[in-house]
């Protein structure tokens, strides 16, 4: 026993571990269950746990432990909050110059409706969603952290783009 | 709608540029393709959530310090959050106005502080503690303190003079003591005068040289001091007899180190003297007496090895 080196237990270690994956597990969490102050908590909960399992826990499956726990207690605790996307105001233009007043306020509304309408998705569909456009995040990576197969993903992508497509309407 | 797709993960495949160049311009030219492209810019200006993380990662060393308690979750507890907050604010409103102004006074990790207090008394605040006191009604008998951490007090004869801490109160009249009320660890040192010391049900009266203690939720124990005053005041700290998590943390709130014990044995028990101004030596000082094998890193981590 006093042979084995268990690296999670180290702190340096350990801390290393956690500024990898803890701005990447939170959001993942945020985006699939959607209230953010809990989202803190349950990754605070879901390190402290591994912190405690770090004898039991190997670097190569810390990821998934983590992942996993974090997800059990998301959906052991009551979702309360609807998921509030924050964009940025400015919006991806072709041609600044071009711009009216009236092209603004229609685009705040597109990004209001947008946010509205992934806000709404199911679970899997926002999570995967988010996860792929914002954090920018590969199918094969969003895979590997819920745990499913990328072609999972692939589907609830094409189901996520086909409900916001809906859901905008026409624009 | 999905119908008009070859496929149950076109639009992802899309996505990632995989599909092939008669499969694209097709989509390209279907009436939908502009709002799919508009909603896929328009995900672009979703910004990632703020996320503290540093705040975070501290929240959760603070729970790992305190044993790794698993804290109740704030989510479930929110009803009683929001109506305690609310009576708590409601009673600082009124506490406020009641109340005089109050000092506090708070010490850094490796800082020591001499306070006078209106009645002319005075405190030393040892390293990473705190005192908070009222700065007016000092002539009209009240005369409390609330101390966090450690601290010398030499007190002037006059009314009763009370120190209350998380652990414990200390009445007395006139008289120089110290407290010491850190993690699980209270104890109380009289140098000169009478002290009353009262924690929980007990309650204990102290003679010069005489010492009480109390770990945890263990009875207090009367003990015999050496020397006329705490150590600390001349720059080094001083042990009988302690649980070694107390020295551990005593080192962290003289030295800016972080101490990774690992599994060592938390029911050793130490004895022994360190300074203030040597890091090295102090931490050499702790763990070579207790027949620790420890390294000392970059960035002042102190990493136990063996015992």
């Amino acid at each position: 026993m006093p042979e084995q080196k268990d690296p999670l237990c180290d702190e340096a270690q350990f801390d290393a571990f956690y500024n990898d994956h803890a701005r990447s597990l939170r959001n993942f969490i945020f985006y699939k269950f959607g209230d953010a102050e809990q989202s803190d908590d349950v990754v605070q909960e879901s390190f402290i746990r591994l912190w405690k399992n770090c004898t039991k826990v190997t670097l190569s499956s810390a990821k998934g432990f983590l992942y996993k726990v974090a997800v059990n207690l998301s959906t052991s605790l009551k979702r309360s909050d609807k998921v509030q996307l924050k964009y940025k105001q400015q919006v991806v233009k072709l041609d600044m110059n071009q711009e009216s007043p009236e092209y603004v306020m229609l685009e705040k509304e597109f990004m209001d409706r947008l946010s509205e309408a992934i806000a709404s998705l199911p679970d899997k569909q926002r999570e995967v969603f988010l996860m792929n456009r914002v954090e920018k995040k590969t199918y094969k990576e969003i895979a590997a952290l819920s745990g499913v197969s990328v072609k999972a993903v692939e589907k609830s992508m094409h189901k996520a783009l086909l409900k916001l497509r809906k859901k905008i309407g026409d624009v | 709608m999905s119908s008009k797709f070859n496929d149950d993960r076109f639009l992802a495949r899309w996505l990632n540029g995989e599909l092939s160049p008669d499969e694209l311009s097709e989509f390209q030219h279907s009436k939908d393709y502009a709002v799919f492209e508009k909603l896929i810019a328009g995900a672009e200006n979703i910004e990632s959530p703020a996320f503290d993380q540093q705040a975070l990662l501290a929240r959760i060393k603070s729970q790992q310090s305190g044993k790794l308690i698993v804290t109740k979750r704030r989510v479930k507890y929110l009803r009683y959050a929001v109506a305690a907050t609310v009576l708590l604010a409601l009673s600082f409103v009124f506490y406020t106005m009641l109340t005089p102004d109050m000092a506090t006074i708070r010490t850094q990790v490796g800082e020591q502080r001499m306070i006078s207090l209106p009645d002319g008394s005075e405190v030393v605040l040892n390293a990473n503690s705190s005192l908070i006191y009222s700065e007016d009604g000092w002539e009209e008998s009240i005369r409390t303190v609330k101390l966090d951490g450690e601290a010398f007090f030499k007190v002037q004869k006059g009314n009763t003079f009370t120190v209350n801490s998380k652990k414990g109160s200390v009445i007395v009249l006139g008289t120089q003591f110290t407290i010491r009320d850190v993690a699980d660890f209270y104890e109380v040192k009289c140098f000169e005068g009478r002290v009353k010391v009262k924690s929980d049900e007990e309650q204990q009266v102290l003679k010069p040289k005489r010492s009480v203690r109390k770990i945890g939720s263990k009875r207090m124990l009367l003990r015999s001091i050496k020397g006329s005053s705490p150590e600390w005041l001349e720059g080094k700290t001083t042990f009988e007899s302690v649980p070694v998590s107390q020295v551990l943390v005593a080192l962290k709130n003289q030295f800016d180190i972080r101490i990774q014990s690992g599994n060592l044995d938390q029911d050793l028990i130490y004895s022994g003297t360190f300074p203030h101004d040597d890091l090295e030596l102090a931490v050499k000082v702790v763990f070579a007496s207790l027949d620790i094998d420890y390294e000392l890193k970059e960035g002042n981590v102190v990493v136990v090895t063996g015992q």
